[in-house]
């Protein structure tokens, strides 16, 4: 299974979201890093036939993007910011987007009750939609996002707002559907694509700043890091010279951690960088490395 | 399947159950008991018309040698010119003229130099002075003078009723008798309608003196036993009495059904943008027009099915009546007069809310259809009136089965434009569905586009200003392609 972007382009208006952009995926999750506003939404509806490209192509499995049955038969589509008629129970809603996906009425059946069981609504099956907190919606998202069986499972945005247990038990959900598919997430949250993707890509600005393994987006930044605690003034010295990626008080000192391109003063600690060290600084920096060329 | 769970969707939505309210009312008030009236009529032996009367005696045998037998059409110079100057001197003489502008009552107060031309028609037509006019004798105009009628004295019956008294027997005056004591045209036929043409001018469009308001009015004349036979013959075996009371029923249901149906269409596509279920549904692998289409057919089922169930509180009786009289009726009648005279209307107004809404995404299909509803219902006659692009068929009487007889080309290319409209409507909904784009959907899309288009007009002009088309060409590309 693989999905191939190539020269992907997209414009509201005079607006560009995004211009000549190319990625491939393959079999497991993926991780699409970025900014609000970045384009990570445009791309995920892109890929779920919600919106047509300007220009580029995109394949999945060898199938053009613009074949939107045969991608929305592939593809299980969990978007940002979702909602269902609230009046709607679990079941009932889960049958009516079955019948969307136009799953045969026996096949609908059996996968609505597997699919319940799997993402534990299955004793809230009678409750109306309006009734289910923001976990429940959210597995109740990947549940009927899943109803069709994807090779393709799109996730945008899908632990925005669940508290942190809510998000490890809905990031482990998703992995383990990605061991013989591919799971696309999408998020501003670097620690959700740290503990569970193996790839990932950095969108800004319209463009691809990074593609490539988390590991390797980490080594850009080995050297970078440093640690500091500084008194007021010092730290305010820092603060001008170097972007702060972390900050805590301690009386009148502040231990910090900044991003600084050449080798600093001995006095200041150098640090294991993380992910989202990395990510601050090719945010900063621009400076990424695209793995993958899609010819 | 999905058609069943778009229909349960669709029927426990508050705007759908106050659709049903709402024609439950209409029904109530117009046509409920209609029916029963007409069967304990023909039952009743005793024939009971009277003038005036214009329903009660639909599926009535008339009994020869009976005093009154309904009243008709008719083209009668005579009875026109008299009705037309009746009305045309009482509202003279109130300075209040009533007109009908898109079907509305709206009056009239003229100026002087206006009640001098009105005056002056007038006086032509009934060669009197205006102080002969404003003293004229009681029995001048017929007592029964069209709509106008004359009264005298009352008098209270021994059953409570009270009954007023004719000033004078209905007669129109012999061409020899003095022109000063009872109105005798003093103009041609020819002449008099280019009077009520000024008269018309005058006062304004929907005003009593157009030929279609002073015929309908004033044109009536009493039907004689023979003709009252064919009425009735026509309603018992052409109509095969159902189809008489199908027509008066979708006459009273067209007008909610055009209405409303949009209200229902609109409501449902607005829950789904309420709802979002574009980003759910849209990207499930159910083609557009199949969901579009299927949501379509619900609803038009469900805007139907309470019509086709109101229809039983007339078709059950009539169908007993026809056993027990030996008559043979139509069975379908209701069915066939719903699906041709509703179903087009209901297909149209839902269309059109789907589309609006889907496009728009706001209820402007309401203000829409509620403007064309409006508009149709102001130029539509009550009976027999078809134009290419009428929404409601009227046909508010039992009678005139022979309207539908000589209207039915014109009705079928109605009806045909109206479900080829619908179709073209819905179609393009699956368009506006497929094209519509949720973040920038609907007007903001819209109006930023516009915006767009402006704000590159205006770069394109200050181009254009400076170094003249080529510099708006390139101005203009700039502008939407800052990397050009």
């Amino acid at each position: 299974m693989e999905i191939r972007i190539k020269d992907l382009g997209k414009s509201y208006g005079t607006h560009r979201v995004f211009d000549h952009i190319s990625l491939s995926m393959g079999t497991g999750m993926y991780g699409l890093l970025g900014k609000n506003g970045a384009g990570k939404t445009t791309l995920m509806r892109i890929l779920a036939t919600l919106l047509e490209p300007d220009t580029g192509s995109v394949t999945m499995n060898g199938v053009d993007i613009r074949d939107k049955r045969k991608i929305r038969g592939m593809v299980g589509y969990l978007p940002q910011d979702f909602s269902m008629y609230p009046n709607m129970r679990v079941a009932e809603a889960m049958d009516y987007l079955g019948v969307l996906a136009e799953l045969p009425r026996g096949v609908r059946r059996e996968r609505v009750s597997v699919l319940l069981r799997e993402v534990n609504l299955d004793s809230e099956r009678n409750r109306r939609i309006k009734e289910l907190s923001g976990g429940m919606k959210r597995r109740f998202g990947i549940a009927q996002a899943l109803l069709n069986d994807p090779e393709v499972l799109i996730a945008d945005e899908p632990t925005a707002g669940l508290d942190p247990e809510e998000r490890v038990r809905f990031g482990n959900l998703l992995a383990s559907y990605a061991r013989d598919r591919i799971v696309l997430l999408s998020t501003h949250i670097v620690n959700d694509i740290e503990v569970n993707c193996e790839r990932l890509a950095v969108l800004d600005g319209g463009s691809i700043l990074f593609q490539g393994r988390a590991s390797d987006l980490r080594k850009l930044a080995e050297g970078k890091v440093f640690r500091a605690e500084a008194a007021p003034e010092e730290f305010e010295w820092i603060k001008r010279r170097h972007k702060v990626i972390h900050m805590q008080q301690h009386g009148n000192r502040t231990t910090c951690r900044f991003l600084c391109e050449q080798a600093p003063e001995e006095t200041y600690i150098p640090c294991t960088p993380t992910v989202e060290d990395a990510y601050i600084r090719l945010l900063q920096t621009g400076e990424g490395a695209c793995e993958h060329a899609v010819s | 399947m999905l058609f069943l769970k778009e229909m349960k969707k669709c029927c426990f939505h508050a705007v759908y159950l106050l659709f049903v309210c709402l024609l439950l009312f209409e029904w109530h008030g117009n046509f409920y008991g209609v029916t029963e009236k007409e069967i304990a009529t023909a039952k009743n032996s005793e024939d009971s018309r009277q003038a005036g009367q214009i329903n009660g005696f639909a599926l009535q045998k008339p009994q020869e040698g009976a005093a009154y037998y309904g009243s008709k059409s008719e083209d009668a110079p005579d009875k026109i010119m008299a009705g037309a100057a009746d009305h045309l001197l009482i509202e003279y003489r109130a300075n209040s003229y009533a007109t009908y502008p898109f079907g509305y009552y709206k009056e009239i107060r003229l100026d002087q130099t206006g009640q001098k031309g009105i005056l002056a028609i007038l006086t032509e037509l009934t060669g009197l002075t205006e102080n002969e006019l404003q003293n004229l004798p009681g029995d001048y105009f017929p007592a029964a003078n069209g709509v106008i009628f004359h009264t005298g004295a009352g008098v209270m019956e021994p059953d409570g009723s009270y009954v007023l008294e004719p000033n004078a027997k209905e007669e129109v005056a012999e061409p020899s008798d003095d022109y000063r004591q009872h109105f005798i045209p003093q103009v041609s036929y020819e002449r008099f309608w280019e009077l009520m043409g000024k008269a018309e001018d005058t006062i304004g469009t929907g005003s009593y003196y157009s030929k279609e308001m002073l015929e309908a009015y004033f044109g009536l004349g009493e039907m004689s036993y023979e003709e009252a036979v064919e009425e009735y013959k026509k309603t018992i075996y052409d109509d095969k009495i159902t189809g008489a009371f199908a027509r008066l029923f979708c006459d009273y249901m067209t007008r909610p059904v055009s209405l409303y149906a949009v209200c229902i269409a609109a409501a449902v596509c607005l829950m789904d943008q309420r709802h979002r279920m574009r980003e759910l549904a849209g990207s499930k692998r159910i083609r557009t027009i199949k969901w579009v289409g299927t949501r379509f057919a619900a609803m038009l089922a469900l805007v139907l099915l309470p019509v086709a169930l109101l229809s039983l509180e007339s078709w059950i009786p009539l169908m007993a009546y026809a056993k027990e009289s030996g008559l043979a009726a139509d069975q379908g009648a209701f069915l066939k007069y719903i699906l041709w005279w509703l179903l087009p209307s209901a297909m149209e107004a839902l269309a059109l809310g789907m589309l609006l809404t889907e496009w728009t995404g706001t209820p402007a299909a309401i203000a829409v259809q509620g403007v064309w509803w409006f508009l149709d219902t102001g130029m539509t006659r009550l009976s027999g009136d078809v134009k290419p692009f009428t929404l409601m068929i009227r046909h508010n009487t039992l009678n005139g089965s022979e309207l539908v007889h000589k209207n039915f080309a014109m009705l079928c290319i109605n009806r045909g434009i109206l479900v080829t409209g619908a179709l073209l409507l819905l179609a393009l909904t699956c368009a506006v569905y497929e094209k519509r784009e949720t973040e920038y959907g609907g007007v903001r899309m819209r109006c930023e586009m516009a915006w767009d288009c402006y704000n590159g007009f205006g770069v394109a002009a200050a181009g254009a200003t400076e170094e003249g088309l080529g510099g708006a060409a390139i101005s203009l590309l700039r502008y939407h392609n800052p990397a050009s």
